[in-house]
């Protein structure tokens, strides 16, 4: 008998004990079972955990586990990691930054063994648009793509723009990720109701 | 005093506990404590059952914990000023300290993953990794639904087992 047809059979019972509510909890953090327990469905398993403890804090330590379970898959280990699309960077932005860059000029030549750091954490759970293609006055293309590099925040993420052969990595501060607050960095969010 | 104002008076230390075994920093705890009080406001006309409200506002509470963690761009919001105090769970990188325990942790989930049974990882991985639902992942390895359920509830207990100590520390 699955998890979820156990907790369809618990749900008969007025009552549950700690350790029937135990067996439940890892399909409460996942979330995804057709019928599993939800506040909607199950309001006497949701009392329980409401006012136990033990349960809300080893709930809790599934959820806790949940997320860094989301953040330790997604984890690449190239060094420099291209984040994968999340939404899409507004037009107008993309081509104002690569007008402003081309207008700075500089464009700086990374040799193949110039590898910047590890990505961060922090860095790659952002919620960051993938590469952006903006179409320069004239060929060649211009690929911004946002990078994860130490020091890269949401506000002030860094670029690495590629023009043919050369790139140039910036992280220009008068431009800013304005993330939208219902981004995520994963396609994967269960748990909501 | 109408109904949400009694609920969030008689259930703030509650509450307040609940998130505080998501978020350790204090501000967030504020924070969210404010976001979800808002919430009770707006939507305590949609819960019939004054006996569910409890489990109502736990859920609510959980979720937006949950969505907290979930969206980084907000974590970069914390005054500097309480940097050095405890971080929130799952607050990551803000100095090299922060860093360090981040990957540390990361570096322990991997390895806990890897020592799982290869039908639990799997599961995991296809849930978690490419967000499959139970049916998808069980079409796609060709077992019942049932199946992938029980795997991955082996899975996930197990992995609470083995990281109990990160959770209980600085996760
Ligand atoms: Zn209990």
């Amino acid at each position: 008998m699955s998890p979820a047809s156990t907790h369809l059979n618990l749900k008969l019972r007025c009552e549950l004990s700690c350790d029937e509510v135990e067996a439940l909890l890892p399909l409460i953090a996942d979330g995804g079972a057709a019928g599993a327990p939800e506040q909607n469905n199950d309001p006497a398993l949701f009392a329980h955990l409401a006012t136990c403890d033990r349960c809300q804090a080893s709930l809790a330590a599934y959820d806790l586990i949940d997320v860094a379970l989301v953040q330790s898959v997604t984890v690449k280990p190239a060094s420099v990691r291209v984040l994968r699309p999340r939404w899409a960077r507004p037009a107008p932005l993309a081509a104002a930054l690569a007008a402003t860059l081309m207008l700075s000029g500089g464009w700086l030549t990374l040799g193949t063994t110039t590898r910047p750091s590890p990505p961060t954490v922090a860095a790659r759970s952002m919620p960051i648009p993938g590469p952006v293609t903006v179409a320069a006055a004239s060929p060649p293309t211009i690929d911004i793509e946002i990078v994860t590099m130490p020091g890269s925040t949401a506000a002030h993420p860094h670029y690495l723009i590629r023009r043919g052969e050369q790139v140039m990595l910036v992280s220009p501060p008068s431009i800013q990720a304005e993330a939208p607050s219902s981004a995520r960095q994963a396609s994967y969010s269960p748990n909501r109701y | 005093m109408d109904a949400a104002a009694t609920l969030l008076i008689h259930e703030e230390q509650a509450l307040r506990r609940t998130i505080a075994r998501y978020v350790k920093h204090a501000t967030i705890v504020d924070d969210l404590f404010q976001e979800i009080s808002l919430k009770v406001m707006r939507r305590i006309d949609s819960v019939r059952d004054p006996q569910a409200l409890r489990g109502w506002l736990f859920q609510l509470a959980r979720n937006a914990c949950l969505d907290w963690l979930r969206a980084p761009e907000r974590r970069t919001t914390i005054p500097s000023e309480h940097l050095a105090q405890r971080d929130a769970v799952g607050d990551l990188g803000r100095n090299p300290a922060d860093k360090f325990m981040a990957n540390e942790r990361i570096a322990a989930v991997q390895r806990a993953l890897k020592e799982l049974p290869e039908s639990q990882r799997e599961v995991l991985r296809l849930r978690v990794d490419e967000g499959l639902d139970h049916e998808a992942i069980a079409l796609r390895l060709g077992i019942s639904r049932q199946a992938v359920e029980v795997r991955l509830c082996r899975g996930r207990a197990r992995l609470k087992e083995q990281l109990e100590d990160i959770i209980q520390g600085d996760l």
